[in-house]
């Protein structure tokens, strides 16, 4: 059983994403804001995050900072969702924090099929050039 | 400014005697004023005491224009006096041509002489003068100077004249001993050595001019020559170009600055862009992917997927699409607003039908939210100048922001009435509330917002900001008070018609203008709103606050000039406030503190320029900042007094607070080390008993700052041990008696003053 929690501020994309990725050996939790993510990240210990940046307090990257700093979700796959989409700061964002970044608005399928690889092989895999 | 055509005859007079030229702005009029240059003005030459000094900001037709703290009516009269020739310094009589209020306070065009020549290229004959009063002494500046010709000629003849006796009297055999050979040789030795000195004496001065000449014009190559002061020449030629060179310099300062400001407006207008490139950005995005992620899985069809959830995902489609629609709307008439293209109708009109339609439109939609709307406002109201669409907008986005942020079941309460001069429209509900530090927030545009608000504004939409765009441009005030978890309620004052319409300066003429910064902030949003409305109106950059957390926010992204807050604030002690005011990283603004609490003397130790104890008047508001912007750019010293018995500590602050200085008030001598640390001190102002008592603490202080500090030591009573204060720590002693602390000042002023001396040499 896989699990994996989604996190970002807009409840639309928060729904969108639970039946996007559902299926049946997956458990998917849902979080709307930073502080709630890392809550069930410690409870849960998932196999992915799915983060969004911009979110109101504690944002996508303050949780990322923190995940990577313990040693227990240090190599933990995350995947940034971003709205900013600037180049520049997806590749660092790739470097530093071993994470791969999806530019929003993304192609639903490409997403699913990351996420499916992501968690078959256990580590962020950069996404296949296009 | 209003130019007064032609030439103002005596000051022209003066000026071609003193050959005086001035070139500014392409026209060719003889004066003998400069930009930059010191003059006193005075409402009445009789009286010593009314005089001020003022800086020239602006020169033409003959005329001045200078900033001043004081207002002055078009057609009074001012006298003006210069010191060019130092011993006879003499009013010179004037009248106010124009009077604006600007960033730096009242900017004054004074005209010398209401009658014009209509050739001004000329100067006309000299007829004035036949008074008494009016007769003026010209100084013949160009006599004194001899050319460098004539001084070349006097130097040949007299080492020509020198060698010729020098030979006379060797040849007369005066010193028999010496061979003929020997004193030929002499002869020759000592005429070669007279014309060397005299050529060395008479070149000494040309050489030293054009030295610093060469210096000034590295400056001005470099960019640095930010003042310059007219060079002593050795003689005529030199004077001409060192007047000359005064003028190119002037030109030079006056493109400079205007270069200055075009690319401060050019780096604003590319933040701005970034900004809102940004932020659209992300607000286009997240409505795309929610849309685009929903219709892959209508399309997938699968089969796992309800007919409630294909509804509902249908319905959340919608309303992804009308955000965006509203999105963009929201940026046209933001667009619209901001481009001079719109200008709003204003008639005089009863908005009660306006506010009720508005209600009837949205009752509908409450409905189907499950939500109460209900108003109460009178059948009629008293008629504002306005435009009924604009206010119809205001009300309709005011109505709907309430309507999306409180939850189904909860009440939006729309209510409008007359209150004093102005017509006071709220709309309150009991949805989520908005914490205080975002008051402010919510109504920026995001263009405004600074790299570190970024985050935080994004999503909050276009409306509230429409909404403030659109009450300023009726000289109206919005705001916001509001509890989180308890509801907000968004006011709008509108002045009633025939109550004066203040409307500030055009946003785009506020990029150019907004020189001087000021963050407001008080704990009642009426007040921060009607402070930062008066503010903005004057032309003030204004940023608004609703408590010392984003007050201190604000300040901690820098770039504020003053700052005017009420002490008492809900989320801070004023002690607390005040200390983290003064110890704020680069502090490089000034304080007015505007409140029921205290005293001007009191808060002036603490580090307070202006004290405002409520209720004030638009005008003294004006005054204050106008003030503390004066000291601002004074720039002035950070001095720290200690207490004494015999000392009026509190007035020796305020004169020293009045002369542009920072000043902070010490217990004792160690205390003064701990502030000149924190505050890096320039002066310590100190009584002689103190001084005495404390000798090695006072070493220490100085040793401490660098050896910078410097003392002022105020004598209570004539010792010899002053003497010795002034030898040990090279203090500057002065007798001082209460009710005479102008002194200080003046003191103070001249250490500063030497000190600049010394660091440029």
């Amino acid at each position: 059983m896989n699990r994996i929690i989604v996190c970002d501020d807009e409840p639309h994309i928060v729904e969108g994403l639970r039946y996007l990725l559902r299926s049946p050996d997956r458990q998917i939790v849902v979080t709307y804001s930073g502080e709630e993510a890392l809550r069930q990240i410690d409870e849960k210990h998932p196999d992915l995050l799915i983060v969004d940046i911009m979110m109101p307090g504690m944002s996508g990257l303050e949780v990322i900072s923190t995940l990577r700093a313990d040693p227990a979700t240090e190599k933990m796959p995350i995947i940034i969702l971003t709205a900013k989409g600037q180049a520049r700061d997806a590749t660092m964002a790739q470097e530093i924090w071993n994470a791969m970044v999806v530019a929003k608005p993304f192609q639903p399928q490409k997403l699913r099929q990351m996420v499916t690889s992501t968690l078959e092989q256990g580590v962020c895999l950069l996404p296949e050039s296009d | 400014m209003a130019h007064v055509e032609g030439l103002p005859s005596r000051l022209l007079e003066r000026a071609v005697e003193a050959d005086e030229r001035d070139t500014y702005a392409g026209k060719r009029a003889w004066t003998r004023y400069r930009l930059g240059m010191r003059v006193e003005a005075t409402t009445d030459p009789t009286r010593p005491s009314a005089s001020w000094h003022v800086s020239i900001h602006d020169v033409s037709g003959g005329g001045i224009a200078f900033w001043s703290k004081e207002k002055r009516p078009i057609a009074s009269a001012v006298w003006v006096r210069d010191y060019i020739e130092k011993d006879r310094p003499k009013w010179l009589k004037g009248c106010v041509a124009h009077c604006t209020v600007g960033l730096r306070g009242h900017l004054i065009g004074v005209a010398f002489d209401e009658k014009t020549s209509p050739d001004s290229h000329e100067p006309p004959p000299s007829k004035y003068g036949d008074t008494e009063e009016e007769a003026f002494v010209p100084v013949a500046k160009t006599g004194r100077l001899k050319t460098l010709q004539t001084k070349c000629v006097y130097a040949t003849i007299i080492a020509v004249s020198a060698s010729i006796a020098i030979t006379y009297l060797l040849s007369q055999d005066l010193f028999p001993t010496l061979g003929r050979e020997i004193s030929g040789v002499i002869a020759i030795a000592s005429a070669l050595c007279t014309g060397a000195l005299c050529g060395w004496i008479s070149a000494r001065g040309e050489a030293k001019f054009l030295r610093e000449l060469h210096l000034a014009i590295r400056g001005m190559a470099s960019g640095k020559l930010d003042s310059y002061n007219v060079m002593e020449a050795p003689c005529a030629e030199l004077a001409a170009i060192s007047r000359a060179f005064g003028d190119l310099w002037a030109r030079w300062m006056q493109r400079e600055q205007g270069e200055r400001i075009q690319r401060q407006k050019l780096e604003e207008l590319a933040q701005i862009k970034t900004n809102i490139l940004s932020i659209v950005s992300h607000d286009l995005r997240t409505p795309l992917t929610s849309i685009l992620m929903y219709t892959s899985m209508l399309m997938e069809a699968r089969e796992d997927l309800t007919e409630a959830e294909n509804q509902n995902f249908l319905g959340i489609i919608t309303e992804e699409c009308n955000r965006l629609a509203r999105l963009v709307d929201d940026i046209l008439e933001v667009q619209r607003l901001e481009s001079d293209a719109v200008r709003i109708e204003k008639v005089s009109c009863d908005l009660a039908p306006t506010i009720e339609s508005c209600v009837r439109v949205f009752q509908p939609l409450a409905e189907t939210e499950n939500m109460t709307l209900t108003s109460s406002c009178p059948k009629s109201l008293p008629a504002v100048l306005a435009d009924a669409d604009k206010i119809s907008q205001v009300v309709n986005n005011l109505i709907a922001n309430a309507l999306k942020y409180t939850p189904s079941g909860g009440s939006v309460y729309v209510s409008a009435e007359q209150r004093g001069t102005e017509l006071l429209l709220s709309v309150t509900d009991n949805g989520v509330g908005i914490p205080r530090d975002k008051w402010d927030h919510i109504y920026e545009r995001f263009s405004q917002a600074t790299d570190a608000d970024v985050s935080e504004i994004a999503g909050v939409g276009l409306g509230l900001y429409i909404v403030r765009s659109i009450v300023e441009s009726h000289g109206g005030t919005t705001w916001v008070d509001s509890k989180v978890g308890e509801g907000s309620a968004f006011f709008v004052a509108l002045p009633l018609e025939g109550e004066p319409i203040l409307t500030p300066p055009s946003r785009t003429d506020g990029v150019i203008h907004a020189t001087c910064k000021v963050v407001a902030c008080d704990s009642d949003p009426e007040l921060a709103a009607t402070i930062t409305h008066t503010l903005r109106v004057h032309g003030f950059d204004v940023r608004t606050a609703h408590s010392a957390r984003r007050l201190l926010q604000h300040l901690e992204q820098g770039d504020v000039d003053v700052v005017i807050t009420d002490i008492l604030m809900p989320d801070m002690n004023s002690t607390d406030l005040l200390n983290a005011l003064n110890s704020s990283p680069g502090r490089s603004f000034r304080t007015i503190i505007h409140s029921y609490e205290g005293d001007a003397e009191g808060y002036g130790r603490r580090g307070v320029d202006v004290f405002l104890k409520r209720p004030v008047s638009r005008d003294e508001l004006i005054d204050a900042v106008n003030v503390a912007m004066r000291r601002r750019s004074l720039a002035g010293s950070t001095i720290v007094v200690v207490q004494d018995e015999h000392v009026d500590v509190g007035r020796v602050c305020r004169v020293l607070n009045d002369a542009g200085h920072m000043t902070m008030m010490a217990g004792d001598v160690p205390e003064a080390i701990v502030l000149f640390k924190k505050y890096a001190g320039d002066i310590a102002v100190l009584s002689s008993e103190v001084a005495l008592s404390n000798r090695v603490d006072l070493l220490n202080l100085i040793r401490n700052s660098g050896d910078t500090a410097q003392l002022v030591v105020l004598s209570i009573s004539d010792r010899k041990t002053d003497k010795k204060l002034q030898e040990d720590f090279g203090a500057a002693v002065i007798s001082y008696t209460v009710g005479h602390e102008e002194e200080i000042a003046d003191v103070v002023r001249s250490m500063k003053s030497e000190r600049a001396e010394e660091t440029n040499v």
